[in-house]
């Protein structure tokens, strides 16, 4: 009976460990303390400053919402670097969301950000060029989260 | 000789020596490339021969993990690194362990290099011609409703 308590609090102390080993491969977020809403296309140097300098590895939630308020699904979170004319549209996920988070590097250049929209289901077909295919967000807002 | 060549131990030995040597790990989404991808190196060939539109296709990013045993699957909510010359930062993968993302010429010839987090994780590649790739279900979900 000893022999058999004995072997039940290894495998319990076993599965602890991989239950540990297995969260730590995750990256939870804490939860955001700070929230700035934008109707307009922002400067992402500027306008987050603070939160990529002062916590780097924080994570930063970018959420696309309609003048509603409700979440835009697999809308296009566009940056476009002023420099050296590069563009990335980043599709968010179906609750409009995208978690990003950035070096301080970025900061050493005018990154302008955007949120587009495309028509839903046809979002990631090669039909035509994304300046046609996508329409700038009009009266919603980007909702930014740290 | 010859009997021994169709003696049917024989066959049951050649058989399971052949499903010995079958690296059946590797029966996984993920190609042999896997890991760090330069995208403008990836992509030379592909926009060359015109199979990659630059500007109307989305890249498409596969993000996995392996354990000890090279086995690897698809890491959900996973963070890659893109890294070029104007900066540095990471974007968390979808449900799906995917990443969308459409690039302009400018930004396909910039040298993005994509990678997960050291020593676990790996992005490659996911294109068009794959069965699971997310343009093809938009696709069958498209025909399956009648829009196409």
């Amino acid at each position: 009976m000893k022999q058999v308590s004995y072997l039940l609090a290894w495998l319990g102390l076993i599965g602890c460990i991989l239950m540990c080993w297995n969260c730590g491969t995750k990256n939870y977020a804490a939860s955001p303390s700070h929230e700035i809403s934008f109707t307009q296309p922002f400067n992402l140097s500027q306008e987050l400053l603070s939160a990529i300098k002062e916590q780097p590895k924080n994570e930063i939630h970018f959420q696309v919402l309609d003048k509603a308020g409700a979440p835009i699904p697999y809308a296009l979170l566009r940056m476009e670097w002023t420099e050296n004319g590069g563009r990335m549209s980043f599709q968010t996920d179906e609750h409009g969301t995208l978690h990003m988070h950035f070096e301080e590097d970025i900061l050493a250049f005018e990154v302008m950000v955007f949120a587009d929209v495309k028509p839903i289901g046809q979002d990631l077909l090669k039909t035509e060029d994304y300046e046609t295919s996508s329409t700038p967000l009009e009266e919603g807002h980007i909702l930014v989260r740290w | 000789m010859t009997a021994f060549l169709t003696h049917r131990y024989f066959v049951f030995t050649l058989a399971l020596a052949l499903c010995g040597c079958t690296d059946w790990r590797n029966q996984d989404p993920f190609s042999a490339s896997f890991g760090e991808v330069d995208i403008t190196n990836d992509l030379h060939h592909r926009i060359k021969a015109g199979i990659f539109q630059p500007n109307k296709e989305p890249v498409t990013l596969l993000v996995g993990t392996k354990d000890r045993l090279n086995r690897r699957f698809p890491a959900p909510e996973a963070f890659v690194r893109f890294s070029w010359e104007g900066g540095t930062f990471w974007v968390r993968s979808g449900k799906d362990a995917r990443v969308n993302v459409y690039l302009n010429k400018d930004t396909i010839f910039g040298h993005v290099s994509m990678a997960g987090q050291a020593g676990t994780l790996g992005v490659q590649r996911d294109f068009f011609e794959a069965p699971y790739h997310p343009i093809i279900q938009d696709f069958k979900m498209l025909v399956g409703s009648g829009v196409l």
